[in-house]
């Protein structure tokens, strides 16, 4: 179980309960992660806006949207955000061994183009906490100063979902086990 | 100079610049901070950015020297001078005593910090650089905070988190005639 309770809609109070319609509304469903994360309505309300932005209004590629994210997940040792986008990277076209060099933290080894761009990107940013003018160049020049920011922006809100996640030991959805 | 360009209030579309009032008026600011007007070359990002951040910097359920201990403790951890400058003051404002704070710029902490800032330190630090909270650690905080408490007290680690490591991306300048206390 999860160290806080997960709160369901009638948990909430009337005016909090927007938050939680929100939520499911643009994710289909709340899900263990927010149900957690609700123990603060607002808080949680403003966060998942600003990860449906990131994550479903950004015009960065999804392919490239997808590998950020599980870089996050995997520097945050997450299995909840790794395994939920795990299969969506492969979905939106992320070939296995790449999602593998990821998960073995061999990325972005093995990886070419863009992919080795925005996965550089990523690491060096969450791993060493120090970008290089040449990595930062080339996201810029691949994206623009707009997706530049977004793509960094979308890969801080996962690290701050995948980190919040792990520290609440927000459990998998029921019947997912973890592929991390 | 910042690797993006800082956007100007008159750069953006009547949306951008209502989230660019929003910012500063949320903040109180005379103005919009390099930090911001750099993040504003996506208008909507940054609108939903700062709106988190100030949900949680202005009506947090934690106590606000516990709120401005743990933003203090997450600045230094990722050597952010823009936090770090505004943020000590506001945490000797709120109460934190200049020794817990030395303590902190000097990463001695937890090492004196009283007794309650110690659970705090001891969660960001194990939040950030172990990626485990013990539980030893959650209950901690969980008894002296509650549920909402220890959410609240969890997102603000992560967005302060998030808010360092777009500075380090970005690289925006502190605003001019400001040094650095860090």
């Amino acid at each position: 179980m999860a160290r806080v309770p997960y709160m369901k809609r009638e948990d909430l109070a009337p005016e909090d309960q927007q938050h939680f319609d929100g939520i499911a509304g643009s994710r289909g469903r709340v899900g263990n992660n927010f149900a957690a994360l609700l123990n603060s309505p607002e808080a949680t309300g403003r966060l998942a806006a600003f990860g449906e932005y990131v994550r479903f209004h950004s015009e960065i590629p999804e392919p490239l949207k997808e590998l950020a994210i599980l870089c996050a997940a995997r520097e945050a040792n997450n299995p909840y955000v790794w395994t939920a986008h795990e299969r969506l990277a492969r979905e939106k076209g992320v070939a296995d061994p790449v999602i593998n060099a990821i998960r073995d933290r061999s990325a972005p080894a093995g990886l070419r183009g863009d992919d080795a761009r925005v996965v550089r990107y990523a690491k060096e940013l969450l791993t060493t906490h120090q970008v290089s003018d040449e990595t930062f160049g080339a996201v810029q020049r691949l994206l623009g100063n707009q997706r530049t920011v977004e793509l960094t922006l979308l890969t801080l809100y996962y690290s701050t979902l995948a980190h919040a996640l792990q520290a609440l030991k927000v459990d998998l959805p029921a019947g997912t086990t973890s592929t991390l | 100079m910042a690797r993006v360009p800082y956007v100007n209030r008159e750069d953006l579309d009547a949306e951008g610049q209502q989230i660019y009032d929003r910012i500063r008026q949320d903040r109180g600011a005379p103005e919009v901070g390099f930090q911001f007007r750099a993040l504003l070359n996506s208008p909507k990002a940054a609108g939903h950015l700062t709106s988190l951040g100030a949900q949680l910097r202005f009506q947090s359920s934690l106590p606000e020297n516990l709120k401005e201990l743990a933003i203090i403790l997450t600045s230094r951890e990722w050597n952010s001078a823009i936090e770090w400058s505004g943020h000590s003051v506001a945490a000797a404002k709120a109460g934190v005593s200049k020794t817990s704070i030395e303590n902190i710029r000097t990463r001695r902490a937890p090492q004196g910090l009283t007794p309650q800032e110690t659970v705090i330190a001891r969660y960001v630090h194990q939040m950030l650089r172990d990626k485990v909270v013990s539980d030893e650690v959650f209950n901690a905080v969980q008894v002296m905070l509650g549920d909402q408490g220890v959410v609240d007290l969890t997102l603000t680690v992560a967005y302060y988190t998030a808010v360092a490591l777009a500075q380090i991306a970005l690289k925006p300048e502190m605003q001019p005639g400001r040094v650095s206390t860090l």
